[in-house]
């Protein structure tokens, strides 16, 4: 008997050419691939086209004012290299930290925000009093480590409550119609806890209060749903109560486990450590069909008010592999911005960044061109360009290091910025 | 998710917002790269063709489309850049051809829209056909007979042995054949 031959349906109209969904074994990691790459190419498309508005300024600006730029010397520094790692970088868990670098399009393109008229009211003000950070009142790096591998297995279990790792298919379950923020309805089982630990939502959140600040902040909770049927509709959630029991909603997501984060480790460090907090990040090679990932694994942790460690948050990214790069080289984390636990909450990160960045645009040089990092910073060095002394002078500031990509013929470049935004320095 | 959800989303975080559109509408971008370069390029072209169509789309799609069908935007960009890129690919082989040589084939307008037009639906017909086998007989003959995978590459995605693949794979062949003859579509017809 003859083959059938379906090269009939090659061309074929919309409607059909839908349901031809050419599937293979290693579809996750082709996915991977191809966002990197789309992500990759979609930053070449801003650069590019920023690069042409730059031109265009360029040369609107030469033609209506000589000087634009007050008090620093306007030059040109090429930036040739497409940055690869930042572009290629993805998020595989979305993480809990407003760090202040997720910029839209459209706020990239705004400009930046004025500095509030009471800034120069502040100048005179002059705080002396920044904190003191003896060396040895910080935590040391092997009990550091100590508390990242201590609480590893409770964030494994934590961040996987909802994966076949922690329940089971047995467990009796009961389906609802979730609605997701795009309006769509996903049947959805959701599986009683069997847990001796905990047997209703409050009581698992007070256990896991042992181990993280504010842990109710990553377990979406529906309330109690008794007064539904199975089939109801409910809002996007992933635990809920029913008939006085807990249920946790199944998921094809798998938990992170310490095997998989105790191999091919290329950098395990501490970071922005203070007595009573730090951020630990370890890195890992992954080699998936050919192509190596670095995956960076960052933890905040934070001293309670009783003096037990905490996890603050916590977020997984990752970011192609260097061939022959140490990854232990830089002071500043893989991928991570800066640390949210050193933020003052009146600081407006969407500001400072944009400023920032308008601040480059002053020397023709793109933020993109650059891998971000940030913290507080209490004092100012002896020596350090001055840009303006119209800024908010409370000893509260943030460090922007700009460091260039591998490969790029470019220097680090470190700015002083206040809380509103106003880049006021810049190391020589 | 809507232009206007997505543009919600890319306001707040532009990652998550890309990943959303692309985890939505990959199988879709795939499908339609695919199904045009398949015959001419590698599955390499075929990833660089999807990642250059994402990357227009997130590129391109702006306030002017918030109210609009996404996926009709998504759908013609994919279709225009893999048509590009096969266009692309052709150059690059040399397949090109020039109206001025001789052998060019004369063009019966008339007679290719009939024949078209069969063609269409014959493979409405088919699809039918094979929509009718139901799940999992559906995906096995697409997947073996369209795209020409193994058993156990098919068996991997559906988790079958690659045994009950060949097997349901044989039985769906004659069940299909059957209702295409049932419909008066006979062998060498297709």
């Amino acid at each position: 008997m003859k083959d059938i031959d379906l090269r009939i349906l090659e061309n074929a109209e919309d409607d059909i050419v839908e349901e031809l969904v050419p599937f293979s074994p290693d579809e996750d990691q082709v996915m991977k691939r191809v966002l990197a790459m789309s992500e990759k190419k979609y930053k070449d498309l801003i650069r590019h086209q920023d690069k042409e508005k730059e031109q265009d300024n360029r040369k609107e600006t030469i033609k209506s004012s000589e000087t634009v730029v007050e008090g620093v010397e306007v030059y040109h520094r090429p930036a040739w290299y497409k940055p690869l790692c930042a572009a290629a970088a993805f998020i595989l868990i979305a993480g809990g930290l407003g760090t202040g670098f997720a910029f839209s399009r459209k706020a990239r393109l705004s400009g930046v925000s004025q500095p509030n008229p009471t800034t120069t009211a502040e100048t005179t003000e002059l705080t002396t009093e920044a904190p003191a950070k003896p060396e040895d009142i910080l935590p040391k790096e092997e009990e550091m480590k100590g508390i990242f591998e201590e609480l590893f297995p409770f964030f494994s279990e934590f961040s996987g409550l909802c994966t076949e790792d922690y329940f089971s298919r047995d467990w009796e379950s009961i389906n609802f119609d979730l609605r997701s923020y795009d309006g769509e309805l996903y049947e959805t089982p959701f599986y009683k806890v069997e847990d001796e630990r905990f047997s209703t939502y409050d009581e698992m959140v007070e256990y896991y209060s042992r181990y993280f600040f504010e842990p109710a902040e990553r377990l979406p909770y529906a309330g109690d749903v008794s007064d539904h049927q199975a089939g109801d509709v409910l809002d996007d959630c992933y635990f809920l109560e029913y008939n006085g029991a807990l249920y946790v909603r199944g998921t094809m997501k798998r938990a992170e486990t310490q095997e998989e984060w105790n191999h091919d480790i290329l950098s395990d460090r501490a970071f922005f450590v203070n007595p009573d907090s730090f951020m630990w990040e370890r890195v890992v090679k992954n080699e998936e069909n050919d192509v190596a990932f670095a995956d960076a694994l960052t933890m905040e942790f934070k001293k309670s008010d009783d003096g037990v460690w905490k996890i603050l948050s916590y977020n997984i990214m990752g970011t192609q592999y260097e061939e022959g790069k140490d990854y232990t080289a830089s002071e500043y984390p893989l991928l991570e911005g800066g640390p949210s636990f050193r933020a003052d909450d009146d600081i407006d990160f969407d500001s400072v960044m944009a400023s920032v960045q308008t601040y480059l645009e002053g020397y023709n040089e793109n933020f993109y061109d650059y891998n971000a990092h940030w913290d507080m910073m209490t004092e100012l060095p002896d020596s350090y360009y001055h840009v303006t002394d119209d800024f908010r002078n409370n000893n509260r500031w943030i460090r922007v290091v700009l460091e260039p990509y591998p490969g790029d013929d470019t220097d680090t470049r470190v700015l002083y910025v206040d809380g509103y935004g106003v880049v006021f320095g810049e190391e020589y | 998710m809507t232009g206007g959800e997505y543009l919600a989303l890319l306001e707040r975080s532009p990652k998550l917002a890309h990943e959303k559109l692309f985890g939505e509408y990959y199988n879709y971008v795939r499908t339609i790269a695919f199904n045009r370069l398949r015959s001419t390029g590698t599955s390499e072209d075929v990833e660089e063709c999807i990642s250059d169509i994402f990357a227009q789309i997130f590129f391109t799609f702006g306030e002017k489309y918030s109210n609009g069908d996404m996926k009709g935007f998504v759908g013609t960009v994919a279709k225009r850049m893999s048509i590009d890129y096969y266009r692309k690919l052709i150059r690059k082989a040399g397949k090109t051809f020039s109206m001025d040589e001789d052998g060019v084939p004369e063009i019966s307008a008339e007679l290719d829209l009939v024949k078209e037009s069969e063609n269409s639906e014959l493979r409405h017909i088919l699809m039918d056909s094979i929509r009718e086998l139901g799940e999992p007989d559906s995906t096995i003959l697409i997947q073996k007979y369209y795209y020409n995978k193994r058993s156990h590459q098919i068996g991997t995605l559906l988790s079958m042995n690659p045994s009950t693949v060949r097997m349901r794979c044989k039985r769906a062949a004659e069940k299909l054949r059957r209702v295409l003859e049932n419909r008066g579509i006979k062998e060498g017809m297709i």
